[in-house]
């Protein structure tokens, strides 16, 4: 079943064409991962969706309603969340307290929120770190603390963007358990990530970006054989090759 | 496991709530005992206390740095001693009206800022303009008795706001402390508070997590615009006169930000700290150094610099910073013997 | 209303427009390099208005000959207080180093109280107290020198960061500062000589204003909301489009001031203020970021 659609979404920056009539499709429970080399408009993608930036064109369904062009707090509300690139935690608040911030997007009251926050800190593997102010964890928790975030406030469908960059060869694995994790419990994943391997080893389905078009679509086994894509990325075809 | 947290914290609240009697009681009773010149003190802690917890809700909770509360201070002022003094209205009627005045303008104020995404310093400029035209237009305009200001005559009833002693205008401004410092304490239990604190830390976060920034950022204002009128019309009839200078003037708006900032932004205690240090130092220079106008200020200056460099997050925030130090500290020894490499750390 | 008055009102206008952009210009210089809000630039001001006014009451130098000297005591001056107080506090949040300048500012401003009393001074140049007559115009003197100083010190500072290794220093401070220190820039350093040039303009704008205005503790302050006004409208951190912004300004002022009473004319400014906060914070002219060349 069809979750989300993007019609012809198409970004510009000072008449630069950063996302150009990209159409994209995410079935229920399925990862899509998403790719592309540095500037191939991933993460403007990304913001399209979830109302960061204005499309310039083009149409998001979300569970067959318009979205296009929602606030971001409006987006969330339906049922899509989403992590950043770079972490943006509340610094000055505790673990708990930044899961709770989304877990008020459903949450009626203070106890219930805090109770939901506490299972996905669980989740995510941090319930020992709940009093900690948040500027003190490392990048890696500060990344699960993000996870953790937005699966509180109960999303369908969630956007990872790079949530493995910068982290420990064991932390990565451990993420990508995680992913895993979520995807068990109902939740969809569309993913941008920079670490092949991961990527290619949890997405059902990749899409290959590059100057802001879509290059190709298909299963990890295909994209990795496809010329274009090789071509795309050059040096990190090997990349690609050695996890195959 | 979220319970326990619960608990701690209600216990937590429950000592400071046996810490917090004695001191409100003794406060009560110790204004009856001392003198006129320390009564005027005490009213004047009070007072920029509350002033300063006004501006903290707005710019040190949700982080929407202020630099013209004088704008609703002066319409608080204005609005309950035009009521009186023209309609014969009681200004505590008359703070009721304020109150909504201010909050109604710092909802136009807020709507036009933050619609056009103002922030930081573009933010604050912004402030301080809508604070001067209000100035000019209430300088300007006979209706509102222009610059010569509004004398309040002086009738001691104390259904009129006024009262034969002083020490009844300190229990008013004290209430009125204790008040927002309790509602305060309890917004920031709330998602109201938390979401203050999110948009303040990051605002695309917050968004992204479901909270309508815009939205709860003109809450944010028009709760600190409409407490801010209240200290505009205390003010008003404990000093009995006003003037577009005087309510309006950007020295009101430095008087609410310093001692917020000298005790520390975005705490509840914050304010009362940096109220209690800098009014008596200022009324003390004041009365020392009469002959000399403006030492109290030039000693703000002073303080200011000193306390910016040094406690960047206020008397509060060292405090805090100190404690989660210690706390470290602590856990990384425990963490240490655990692992049975005991080193004696000269800790205790 | 007579055409003569109107021709006045434009003639004054653009004068004390040009009065306006000298007192921005630092400002906006400040703010271009650091993005530092200065709220002690009107006290500094008020600094050199004083080295001007005793230099002249004391030893009789004509105003405009302190200049140099006023351009001295406030260069060290201002690289002094970003050396010693807000380079301490560069990685702090914005609202610090708008704060700390404030602390400065009462500081400053109140500490002139102390030493120099809040008596209101002005002094009387001989040759400069007459205006110079084109048709129904009269000329103020010390404005007009003023305006011609306003056109002289933009293009100085121009030509100084476009022109010179030092301003190629600080406009790379200005456009990458982590960048900048990677290649061998001291940033601290340049900051204090970028904040020195303009707390000097400062310095530059209170000795021109002596000959016209009085010289008192809060004098300072009386320019400060304009220049806010003017940087703002300029784009900060873009000298041309202060100077074009002072114009406005002063147009604005004293062409509002022949329609309407009082100081109504303040609220046209602060009007004016507002609207391009809200709808082009960039400025008229974009800026931020030491564009300076358009």
């Amino acid at each position: 079943m069809k979750l989300l659609s993007a019609n012809r979404l198409t970004k510009k920056f000072l008449g630069l064409v950063a996302v150009k009539e990209v159409d994209l499709m995410i079935n229920q429970g399925e990862i899509l991962g998403l790719i592309g080399p540095n500037g191939a408009g991933k993460t403007t993608l990304f913001n399209m969706l979830s109302g960061y930036y204005r499309a310039d064109g083009g149409q998001v369904l979300f569970k067959g309603e318009d979205i296009t062009n929602l606030e971001s707090h409006q987006i969330c509300k339906k049922g899509l969340a989403r992590t950043f690139q770079i972490v943006k935690p509340f610094g000055k608040l505790s673990a708990l307290e930044n899961v709770m911030v989304g877990a008020f997007n459903r949450a009626r009251n203070y106890p219930e929120a805090a109770e939901i926050a506490a299972h996905y800190l669980a989740f995510v593997g941090l319930d020992h770190k709940k009093e900690t102010q948040v500027k003190e964890l490392t990048i890696g928790d500060q990344r699960k603390l993000e996870m953790a975030r937005a699966l509180a406030t109960g999303p369908q469908l969630l956007l990872l963007d790079e949530v493995m960059a910068g982290l420990t060869p064991t932390e990565v694995s451990m993420v990508m358990d995680l992913v895993l994790k979520v995807r068990e419990n109902g939740v969809t994943v569309l993913m941008i990530e920079h670490i092949m391997a991961a990527l290619m080893k949890l997405s059902d389905r990749v899409l290959v970006l590059h100057h802001g078009e879509k290059l190709a679509e298909g299963t990890p086994a295909e994209i990795v054989k496809n010329p274009k894509v090789a071509e795309a990325y050059l040096g990190e075809v090997e990349m690609l090759a050695n996890y195959q | 496991m979220a319970r326990t947290k619960k608990g701690g914290s209600v216990a937590k609240s429950k000592a400071m709530l046996g810490w917090a009697l004695p001191v409100i009681i003794i406060l009560l009773v110790l204004p009856w005992f001392v003198n006129s010149y320390l009564l005027n003190l005490l009213i004047m802690v009070a007072y920029g206390a509350y002033l300063s917890q006004c501006w903290n809700v707005m710019s040190g909770y949700a982080g929407q740095f202020s630099f013209g509360h004088a704008a609703f201070f002066g319409l608080g002022a204005y609005t309950s001693s035009l009521l009186f003094v023209d309609a014969g209205f009681s200004p505590w009627l008359g703070m009721i009206a304020g109150a909504l005045v201010a909050g109604l303008i710092g909802l136009i104020i807020g709507y036009l800022s933050f619609r056009y995404k103002l922030k930081g310093h573009y933010f604050a400029l912004a402030t301080l303009a809508f604070a001067e035209i209000l100035r000019a237009i209430f300088t300007n305009t006979p209706f509102f008795k222009g610059a010569m200001g509004i004398l309040i005559p002086i009738s001691s009833k104390s259904t009129m706001f006024q009262f034969s002693k002083k020490v009844y205008y300190f229990y008013v401004i004290f209430a009125l402390l204790v008040l927002l410092t309790v509602l305060l304490r309890y917004i920031s239990r709330t998602r109201l508070g938390l979401y203050f604190v999110a948009i303040r830390e990051n605002e695309d976060a917050a968004a992204a997590l479901g909270v309508n920034v815009f939205r709860y950022k003109l809450a944010a204002l028009a709760i600190s615009a409409s407490l801010t009128a209240l200290a505009g019309t205390f003010y008003a009839q404990y000093f009995s006169y006003i003037d577009p200078n005087l309510v309006f003037g950007s020295e009101v708006s430095i008087n609410a930000i310093i001692p917020a900032i000298i005790g520390g932004v975005g705490t509840v205690w914050g304010p009362i700290l940096g109220s209690l240090v800098l009014t008596p130092i200022s009324e003390l220079t004041g009365t020392l150094l009469a002959n000399y106008s403006g030492m109290n200020l030039m000693v703000y200056g002073f303080i200011l610099i000193i306390v910016i460099i040094f406690l960047p997050e206020g008397v509060m925030g060292w405090i805090q910073n100190r404690r989660t130090q210690y706390k470290v500290k602590q856990d990384k020894s425990a963490l240490a013997r655990k692992e049975g490499k005991i080193h004696e750390t000269p800790l205790s | 209303m007579s055409g003569a008055a109107i021709l006045q009102a434009t003639a004054d206008g653009i004068l004390m427009g040009g009065v306006y952009a000298v007192t921005a210009i630092g400002l906006t210089l400040i703010f271009g390099v650091m993005e530092i809000v200065n709220f002690a630039h009107g006290a500094l001001m008020m600094l050199g208005m004083y080295v001007t006014y005793w230099l002249f009451t004391l030893f009789g130098i004509n105003p405009y000959l302190t200049i140099p000297v006023s351009i001295a005591v406030m260069f060290i001056i201002g690289w002094l207080m970003q050396r010693y107080l807000l380079n301490k506090i560069i990685n702090a949040p914005q609202h610090n180093q708008l704060l700390l300048t404030l602390g400065v500012m009462l500081f400053l401003e109140n500490l002139a109280l102390f030493v120099w009393s809040p008596d209101f001074r002005s002094i009387n140049v001989p040759g400069l107290d007459t205006s110079i007559q084109l048709g129904v115009v009269s000329i103020n003197k010390p404005k007009l020198l003023a305006f011609a100083f306003a056109l002289i010190l933009t293009a100085v500072l121009f030509i100084i960061l476009q022109k010179t290794v030092l301003g190629k220093s600080i406009r790379a401070t200005s456009q990458e500062r982590d960048g900048a220190s990677l290649v061998g820039i001291k940033v601290k350093n340049i900051n204090a000589i970028a904040f020195g040039i303009g707390t000097a303009c400062a310095g530059v704008a209170g000795s021109l204003i002596v000959p016209f205005f009085f010289t008192s503790p809060g004098a300072g302050a009386v320019f400060l909301l304009r220049s806010f006004v003017v940087a703002i409208l300029g784009g900060l951190g873009n000298f041309w489009g202060a100077l074009v912004a002072g114009l406005i300004v002063g147009l604005a002022e004293s062409l509002s001031g022949l329609f309407l009473s009082g100081s109504w004319n303040d609220l046209v400014i602060y009007g004016i203020f507002v609207l391009v906060l809200l709808l082009r914070p960039t400025g008229l002219f974009g800026g931020g970021r030491l564009s300076g060349s358009h």
